[in-house]
């Protein structure tokens, strides 16, 4: 009973030692993930005002955390003005200004932290011309960084892209994928048709 | 890491299998809506661990397999595999290339694989984890739902911070740690109940130890005896299960031999049902084989009827081939006549059209001639035409201009003349105004020269004015000044006044302060001849100052009345007077008192006479010593001898001054009124001054008007007449522009005239050239009409023997064709005649062949069910052999079943036996911990009888006893 008493006894300290040993952990945990959200969030922000005035020809935008909150666990804001406009709550903003401030913001996240891959499904749906121009100029900025899917119907995206497949529906409700490729630089198939 | 390849199979729309192949750069993907693009994207999300269903646009997850459509069946499972290369860096892993799959079944199975291998979603999460790829994170923008990035809550757009920020990681490593913690700490309080419930424990094992070891001893007692008993207990069970086993082997002896015998007859059966067995065969073949025989002979019967039959048929299908091959032959003579004809009719109409195009083609030269000829007529007609035009044209504008020039002309000369008929106007007008203008200056100059003499007058009187006003000033100066000398005078006879103020009024006010009345003072109410002032003041001396009183002890006594009271001379009024001298010198003469006084003063001045020179009083003295005699100036000549000379004052203190005093002031007012009279008049002067001034003002005002009016007038008339000299010097240049604009235009006119006269001579030459021209014209349109028609015939004639050529080699042809079709026709029949005979010939020699293997197998039929009756008989007496042979062994397997029976009811008794020796076992083990061998039944102490074994075994359940009313014992306690 008494060898029972003393097993006991240990296996509390060393349970005491492991918790310490665990919020110890926490700690640290918080501590990194704290240093990274903010440099991260920090770089995004500024990358944002500046692709925010790119896309819009001016104006400006930011984001930052909501306040009183801890930026461990805190909320997001975004702050967007469009040139000649009052500061405005981005529920107050146009589709079209919607679309170009979000595309802004996905693209300052992808600046500075780019995801291999990228897929858009008619993002530029709701961009007139001169904004679908400045979106794929700046798309084509990324390119080095990562890949881009777009799914789109617009003439000037496509004149972008490297690779151009088609889908077409045979019958309905069956696919059919055809692939054009496209060759910019030797000029030479200006494109071969692919059976897919 | 790079994406490098998507394959799907049977996922939605894509039922077949397809294949992306990623590029770098953009890849673009494009067609019509509603073929399925975005099925790629939610394919994608789909591998990468999607697990809603709503979001892959579905009910349930197996609607992503494909449902079928018109045509094809639908798909029982859908696959996709997304290639990634690259992909050492990112993931972590050593593959250059890794390939996700996700699979789904229709029963809503998934599957995940990795590289080929089966996983878990978790792990495809742990690989993507940070790296921005997966089906929450933001690589994946779907359709319509980019803005809602925005419109998320604060807290959800954070998710996407965290993934860029690849804090995901360390998320979930915080959780995992969070849940750690949670865990050691219930630990922890588990173990401190534990703790507390043991310590709790110690206490109360210390009390049980005691009871334990009292325990142990009855245990070990007890142990003892019950060991010896279970010893003898295994012993007699032993003893029984020896026995049970004997028995037992015989038993097994016998069923063994009952086993053996039934074996061997049962082999004997197996093999009797063989031979019956291959009997039976052997008779089922031979029957089988009657039957092929039979079934043999009947099908060649009916093939070597059929055959006949064919060859038959044969035989007609030549036989109506030929007759076609006749006919088509007859057919074909006749069509080769038909050709011949219409070939030879073809050339003949060929040589016809020839002939026609020739002549045509002449024709058509003779046209192209005509019209030439008549085209060169029209153009010549035509220029000719248009030199006349242009000619015409000209004489015509020519005229025109002239025409316009005179009209020019005539209205220059028209304003010509009125203007100088204005200039002459104007001229009168002008002498006229020059007249005026003369006039006017004239009255400016007499107005002019009023001017100067108003002026004078009006500066005259300003001057009158401005020395009136400074004499004024000076004259209200002086005023000012005697005013002033005035007040000085006043004040200074007041302050003498004051000064020489005698006794005399001292006293009156005195007494008239008492409110006394009744006496006066003398000086006041004398009234002296003028001039004599002086010398009757000597005369009286100090009584001059004196007072006259009514009852004069009254007034001394008022005097003397207190201290410090004046003193005055008093005079009654009752004094008496004395005689008085005849004098005509006599003081008193010349001065007169009040009422009352008649007696007083020549009393007073008695013996005093007043003389005007000192020589009259010298001459006087002479005469009468006794008097004083006093000058007027005031020297005097006492009677007692002494004399006063120089220039005298008056007796009284202070009154010369007065007086003098009083001149000053007299003449000071006087100097006043004169200095005020003087103001008056000059104020009056002013006054008229201004007036005067302001009438030559008026008449400066008005001769200055009636100048400016005239020179205004002046002016205006000169302004005028200016107007009209340079009107009409303007007119006169305007004249002379005229009469030079007048002779150019009668000069062009004149010019244009002779030049329209000369382009109507051209013109009218020119009309006679066009009417040649225009007949030369009308022949050649003539001849081109005649040359037209003769074509127009040549064509018609052409095209009739075309048509007739076309139509013979429309017919040609297809007696042609029709003639190749019968050949044809006759060489296939012969080709299928030949096929038919050969046919025929196989199908007779077929049927012979058929009726010779009829007739063997209805032979052969016979033969084998002879052979049948033999084998059934032996297959009956092998039937019977086998039926003994079974009885036997049914015999000896009875046997066995009992021998069995009886074995079981053994071992069941020996499990039994077994079984209480394991009881006895088990319960020395469970409660002493020896094994039943162990336990000894002989030795020191134990019983050797039966009835000691009974009494050992009634202590050893007294002591059990014992030990159970000790209740529940903690034997842990005693260690």
């Amino acid at each position: 009973m008494e060898g029972r008493l003393k097993f006991l006894e240990t296996e509390e300290k060393d349970l005491t030692g492991a918790k310490a040993q665990l919020e110890e952990a926490i700690r640290k945990i918080n501590q990194t993930t704290r240093l990274l959200f903010e440099e991260t969030f920090d770089k995004v922000r500024v990358s944002f005002g500046s692709l925010f005035g790119e896309l819009f020809g001016g104006g400006r935008a930011t984001v930052k955390m909501v306040e009183g909150e801890d930026s461990l666990e805190g909320g997001i804001d975004i702050e967007a003005q469009p040139p000649g406009k009052q500061p405005k709550n981005i529920s107050q903003l146009s589709g079209g200004e919607k679309a170009m401030t979000a595309l802004a913001l996905l693209l300052a996240i992808y600046s500075v932290k780019p995801s291999p891959f990228c897929v858009l499904d008619e993002m530029d749906a709701p961009l007139d011309e001169s904004n679908t121009v400045r979106f794929v100029q700046i798309i084509e900025r990324f390119v080095e960084k990562s890949q881009f899917l777009v799914i789109t119907h617009n003439k000037r995206t496509m004149t972008s892209a490297d690779l151009l497949y088609g889908v077409t529906a045979i019958d309905p409700g069956v696919s059919k994928m055809m692939s054009v490729k496209l060759t910019r630089d030797d000029e030479t198939p200006l494109f071969a048709q692919v059976e897919a | 890491m790079k994406l490098k390849r998507l394959e799907m199979e049977g996922f939605k729309s894509f039922c077949d299998r397809t294949v992306l192949d990623f590029h770098e750069g953009i890849t673009a993907i494009v067609g019509p809506n509603g073929t399925g693009k975005s099925n790629i994207l939610d394919s994608i999300r789909w591998v990468l661990g999607e697990q809603s269903a709503k979001a892959l646009r579905g009910q349930e997850m197996a609607d992503v397999i494909f449902h079928g459509a018109a045509g094809r069946k639908a798909s029982g499972m859908a696959e996709v595999s997304l290639i990634f290369s690259d992909c050492e860096t990112i993931l972590g892993t050593d593959y250059h290339e890794v390939q996700i799959t996700r699979r789904v079944f229709r029963d809503g199975v998934s599957e995940y694989a990795l590289n080929g291998t089966n996983c878990r979603l978790k792990d495809i999460h742990r690989l993507f984890l940070d790296t921005g790829i997966g089906r929450m994170a933001y690589s994946i923008m779907e359709q319509g739902k980019i803005d809602q990035i925005l419109s998320s809550r604060p807290e959800d757009r954070r998710a996407i911070f965290e993934e860029a920020a690849g804090v995901m990681r360390f998320k979930v490593q915080k959780r995992e740690a969070e849940r750690k913690l949670e865990g050691t700490e219930a630990n922890l309080l588990r173990l401190a109940d534990i703790l507390r419930e043991v310590r709790r424990q110690i206490g109360s094992l210390q009390r049980q130890a005691g009871k334990a070891r009292r325990h142990r001893e009855i245990f070990e007692k007890l142990k003892r005896l019950d060991l010896a008993l279970s010893a003898r207990e295994r012993d007699q069970l032993l003893l029984k299960i020896d026995d049970l086993s004997s028995h037992q082997a015989k038993t097994k002896a016998d069923l063994d031999r009952a086993h053996a015998a039934e074996m061997v007859c049962e082999q004997g059966v197996r093999a009797q049902r063989i031979k019956v067995e291959e009997t039976d065969r052997a008779w089922r073949d031979a029957e089988r084989e009657v039957v092929a025989a039979q079934a043999e002979e009947v099908r060649c019967g009916e093939r070597a009827s059929m055959q006949t039959q064919r060859a038959d048929e044969l035989g007609g299908t030549i036989e109506r081939a030929r007759g076609e091959i006749a006919l088509a032959e007859r057919q074909t003579s006749a069509q080769e006549d038909l050709i011949r004809s219409l070939t030879a009719e073809m050339e003949k109409v060929t040589v016809d059209f020839q002939q026609a195009e020739r002549v045509c083609l002449e024709a058509q030269e003779r046209v192209v001639v005509a019209r030439r000829n008549r085209e060169e007529a029209v153009g010549k007609m035509e220029s000719i035409r248009a030199r006349r035009e242009s000619a015409r044209r000209e004489a015509e504008g020519a005229r025109a201009r002239a025409n316009a020039e005179e009209v020019t002309t005539r209205q220059r000369s028209e304003a010509l003349d009125r203007i100088r008929e204005e200039v002459r106007e104007k001229e009168s007008e002008e002498q006229r105004e020059k007249a005026g203008l003369e006039e006017l200056a004239r009255r400016l100059q007499e107005t002019e020269s009023l001017l100067p003499e108003a002026r004078q007058r009006g500066q005259r009187a300003e001057e009158d004015l401005r020395r009136a006003e400074s004499e004024l000033a000076s004259a209200e100066k002086r005023l000012s000044e005697a005013e002033a000398e005035k007040t000085l005078a006043h004040s200074r006879e007041d302050a003498m006044r004051e000064r020489s103020a005698g006794e005399a009024e001292v006293c009156l006010r005195v007494w008239t302060e008492k409110g006394q009345t009744g006496a006066e003072a003398i000086w006041p109410a004398l009234k002296v001849r003028p001039g004599y002032e002086t010398a009757i003041a000597l005369a009286l001396g100090p009584v001059l100052d004196g007072v006259l009183v009514d009852d004069l002890e009254r007034m001394a006594e008022s005097l003397e009345a207190g201290e410090g009271g004046p003193s005055g001379i008093l005079i009654s009024r009752q004094t008496s007077g004395t005689p008085v001298a005849d004098w005509s010198e006599g003081a008193w003469n010349f001065v007169e008192g009040g009422a009352g006084w008649e007696l007083l003063l020549p009393h007073l001045l008695a013996g005093i006479c007043i003389v005007d020179t000192w020589e009259e009083a010298k001459g006087l003295s002479q005469i009468r010593p006794e008097a004083t005699i006093i000058c007027r100036d005031g020297r005097m000549i006492s009677s007692r001898g002494w004399q006063r000379r120089g220039r005298a004052r008056s007796t009284r203190p202070g009154l010369h001054e007065l007086e003098t005093a009083r001149i000053t002031t007299e003449r000071a007012e006087q100097s006043v009124r004169e200095a005020s009279a003087r103001v008056a008049q000059w104020r009056d002067q002013i006054q008229l001054a201004r007036v005067e001034l302001e009438s030559a003002r008026t008449q400066e005002q008005t001769v200055r008007q009636a100048f400016d009016e005239v020179r205004r007038e002046h002016d205006r008339r000169e302004a005028l007449s200016r107007g009209l000299s340079s009107d009409v010097a303007r007119r006169v240049a305007e004249m002379a522009r005229l009469e030079q604009e007048i002779a150019v235009h009668q000069k062009i006119a004149v010019e244009k005239n002779s030049e329209a006269e000369m382009h109507l001579a051209v013109e009218q030459n020119l009309e006679s050239e066009a009417r040649q021209a225009e007949e030369v014209r009308q022949t050649s349109e003539a001849e081109e009409t005649r040359c037209n028609d003769l074509l127009t015939e040549r064509r018609v004639d052409r095209s009739a023997q075309q048509q007739r050529r076309d139509l013979c080699a429309s017919q040609l042809n297809p007696a042609e064709t029709r003639r190749k079709e019968l050949g044809e026709l006759v060489l296939k029949r012969r080709d299928e005649i030949a096929a038919d005979t050969a046919r025929m010939e196989g199908a007779r020699m077929e049927a012979q062949a058929s009726a010779q293997a009829q007739a063997a197998a209805g032979k052969r039929a016979q033969e084998i069910e002879a052979s049948t009756s033999g084998l059934k008989q032996a297959r009956e007496t092998e039937g019977n052999l086998l039926t003994q042979k079974e009885e036997e062994v049914v015999r000896w397997r009875q046997d066995g079943e009992k021998a069995k029976d009886q074995l079981a009811a053994l071992a069941l008794k020996n499990s039994q036996l077994d079984h209480q020796r394991q009881m006895l076992a088990d319960r020395l083990q469970r409660e002493y911990a020896t094994p039943l061998m162990e336990a000894k039944a002989e030795g020191e102490g134990m019983p050797v009888s039966d009835e000691d074994w009974a009494k050992l075994e009634e202590e050893a359940k007294a002591l059990r006893e014992k030990m159970e009313e000790m209740g529940p014992v903690n034997t842990e306690a005693i260690s």
